[in-house]
């Protein structure tokens, strides 16, 4: 092959596609750059040599590896890219130029982080799925959207600046920027750590997911829900992987969002606080550390990448065709959307890890290697997960949505290229789930293109066992006849209008009432104080006032071009900031 | 939170007719059975003879495996208890299901309580 083909980062691919596609006015050709572009971007992937640095460059004495594909990178990337092939059909049905070129850019440029081999241009893509996914949040056009767009942007931000920050630390202290397994102590590592933390949803640092994710539009929740989150577990899974913490962070991580799951009402939401209980999964895996463990990491983010898009993108056809992904509006719409319905089905199963399903064989790795390395608290934990996600991803979103009582809406089944998309990742659940009836087929393909294949434990792995069916039988049919029970005795809590509340009331209302307080005695103090330093004072504020307060320039809505500029000035702000504090 | 903000068809106890004219030929051929009158009472006893039948599915296939073999391969000892991840599923669903009450109660905020939240800007997204 062409040393030079051979040499472009397959994210290049898209990002590139997505420049193209923000200057191309016509939809159509538009779109066809959307499929072309993931498929190329395989092509080049399956024929990259591995464990070779394909790309590098030397700046500022840093050396920088652009482009390098391993069994680890591999499987991430071509998760990545496939769910870009998929969310390209999705996306047929609307004409969106910007959508379509962020939503290009932002997969991109995960896929080209996956492939970095040193802190820098990690950062650079990093930063780069932060600016670009953003925008997949304010095109809702809603004033909630924009806000929570805003909210998500600055800790992604923060998130960035933390990965350069703690990376300039660890080459000041080891003159080495390679991306490499790294141990908590350093500071720079710490500071890393969290910066991979705030992306992976840690406790605490998770708000950003639930808050954003269901406010963003129809497909671009889909495309958000497969990448910075699976970026951030592969950039734990090479840095942090046999970190003890993480079993329990990935535990808790586990069990919490079950229980904000259960009282939510949109089902997009709920849908963000499976996505964040599935991470935990992963994050579990990694701290185990185990050539099994990794490959169960590995294999449930592949797994869950299809399974969450596919329900993603059951609820944004709902959404789509009704207007509305809340609970208590809806139900009964099998009657007009049973495609729909049925792919919906398919994703529950999936990710409650049903037999036959792609969880169950991506799961029970993860599940054998906590129990075999004897952390019995988090398994049982992540067993109580389990049963949590069945009831709100396995149950409640179907039964809510799709049958329960009849709302009266009769919406039209969702558009063709929708449900093509469905039915492609619905494959994708049932293929990698099937049992290997030979050599290479059903989860066998799916084990082969693990990171650590030839592991003996992962190659004498068979998750088709009978104790294995049977014990995930018993726990999924009794916590399903718990769900019939419940209903039966009425004690299944109704579905309410309402917000949950989350930690991220802190800054929203604590935070935000202390600015407003701190606003107020400004305006008092601001003027007497500026009569002192000649007025200067009153019309910095009055110039802050105009941009930032809720009739100003910024928060008008709807502006892209100031929210452009406002995107980077906070980010050139954070790379001044990082570059020069030393 | 209170009862108005609960739309009519979530207090309609099956006493209004279902419209099913719209009704796809799929969808009834798929799903239609979800719709009978009985489906609550059969779904209820299936699934429980199901549970039954898997739990004690658990001490037969024991049995018959030869001596010294072990069907079950347990880790710790807590999960080698019979129909262990049974009851584990089904006191966990129980306790998360019964949870949403209380915090539901605790946690529950009216729609507009962040006075961003549902405010429309500019055109609505879905037409």
């Amino acid at each position: 092959m062409n040393g030079l083909i051979a040499s472009i980062n397959p994210g290049l691919v898209l990002i590139l596609a997505g420049m193209i596609a923000a200057v191309t006015p016509i939809q159509r050709a538009r779109q066809l750059l959307a499929l072309i572009a993931p498929v190329i971007a395989i092509v080049l992937l399956l024929l990259a040599q591995r464990e070779t640095d394909l790309a590098t460059m030397s700046m500022m004495g840093f050396d920088m590896v652009f482009y390098r594909v391993d069994s680890l990178s591999f499987i991430f990337g071509l998760a990545f890219l496939i769910a870009a092939f998929i969310n390209a059909i999705y996306a047929l049905h609307q004409d969106s130029p910007l959508e379509d070129s962020m939503g290009l850019a932002y997969m991109g440029a995960a896929v080209a982080a996956a492939f970095c081999g040193d802190f820098i241009s990690l950062f650079v893509f990093w930063e780069l799925t932060a600016v670009t996914s953003v925008f997949l949040i304010f095109q809702s056009g809603t004033r909630a959207a924009y806000k929570a767009g805003m909210r998500y942007l600055g800790l992604h931000v923060l998130s960035g600046v933390l990965l350069l920050f703690g990376a300039m630390q660890i080459y000041f202290d080891t003159g080495d920027m390679s991306i490499r397994a790294l141990e908590l102590g350093n500071p720079g590592v710490l500071l890393v750590f969290l910066a991979f933390g705030i992306k992976a949803g840690f406790p605490f640092l998770h708000t950003w997911l639930a808050d954003a994710y269901p406010k963003a539009t129809v497909v671009g929740t889909v495309i958000l829900s497969a990448f910075t989150t699976k970026l951030a577990i592969y950039a734990l899974a090479r840095t942090f992987a046999g970190e003890t913490s993480l079993v329990w962070i990935g535990a808790i991580m586990t069990v919490y969002p079950v229980f904000f799951a259960v009282v939510e009402n949109d089902l997009r939401k709920v849908l963000s606080f499976s996505l964040n209980n599935q991470l935990g999964f992963m994050v579990c895996a990694i701290g185990i550390g185990t050539p099994l463990a990794l490959n169960g990491a590995a294999a449930h983010a592949f797994c869950h990448i299809m399974y969450k898009s596919l329900l993603f993108m059951s609820m944004g056809a709902v959404l789509y065709r009704t207007g509305t992904a809340k609970a208590t509006e809806l139900g009964g719409l099998f009657r007009t959307m049973p495609w729909t319905t049925v792919f919906c089905l398919i994703g529950a199963a999936s990710i409650s890890a049903f037999p036959l399903f792609s969880g169950f064989v991506s799961k029970s790795l993860t599940m054998s290697a906590v129990a075999g390395a004897g952390f019995l608290i988090p398994w049982l934990m992540l067993l109580f997960a389990s049963a949590g996600v069945l009831e709100h991803s396995g149950i409640k979103i179907p039964y809510f949505a799709f049958f329960s009582h009849d709302s009266g809406k009769r919406p039209k089944e969702a558009p063709f290229n929708m449900l093509v998309a469905m039915g492609l990742a619905a494959f994708i659940c049932v293929a990698v789930g099937l049992p290997a009836f030979f050599p290479g087929f059903g989860f066998n393909w799916l084990y082969s293109i693990l990171p650590f294949a030839s592991d003996p434990y992962t190659m004498r792995y068979e998750p088709y066992t009978g104790d294995h069916i049977l014990t995930q039988m018993q726990l999924l049919m009794l916590a399903v006849f718990a769900f019939a029970l419940l209903q039966r005795l009425g004690a299944y809590p109704p579905e309410k209008r309402g917000i949950i509340l989350d930690t991220d009331i802190l800054y929203r209302k604590v935070g935000y009432g202390f600015a407003v307080w701190a606003g107020k005695v400004w305006s008092k103090v601001g003027p007497a104080l500026a009569g002192v330093v000649g007025g200067m004072g009153s019309r910095t504020f009055s110039r802050l006032e105009a941009a930032f307060s809720p009739r100003g320039t910024l928060a008008s809505g709807g502006l892209y071009n100031s929210m452009a500029v406002w995107t980077v000035v906070l980010l050139g702000l954070a790379l001044l900031v990082a570059f020069f504090i030393r | 939170m209170s009862d108005h903000a609960t739309p009519p068809h979530l207090s309609d106890h099956g006493e209004h007719a279902v419209d099913e004219s719209q009704t796809t030929p799929a969808a009834r051929a798929l799903f239609g059975w979800t719709t009978k009158p009985w489906i609550g009472k059969a779904v209820f006893w299936g699934l429980l003879a199901v549970s039954v039948f898997l739990i004690a599915l658990e001490p037969i296939i024991e049995m018959m495996t030869p001596e010294g073999e072990h069907f079950r391969h347990a880790y710790f000892s807590i999960d080698g208890t019979t129909g262990f991840n049974g009851l584990w599923g089904f006191g966990a669903f129980t306790l998360v299901v019964l949870a949403g009450w209380p915090l539901g109660r605790l946690l529950r905020r009216s729609e507009d309580y962040y006075d961003d939240e549902e405010e429309p800007a500019g055109t609505e997204p879905h037409p």
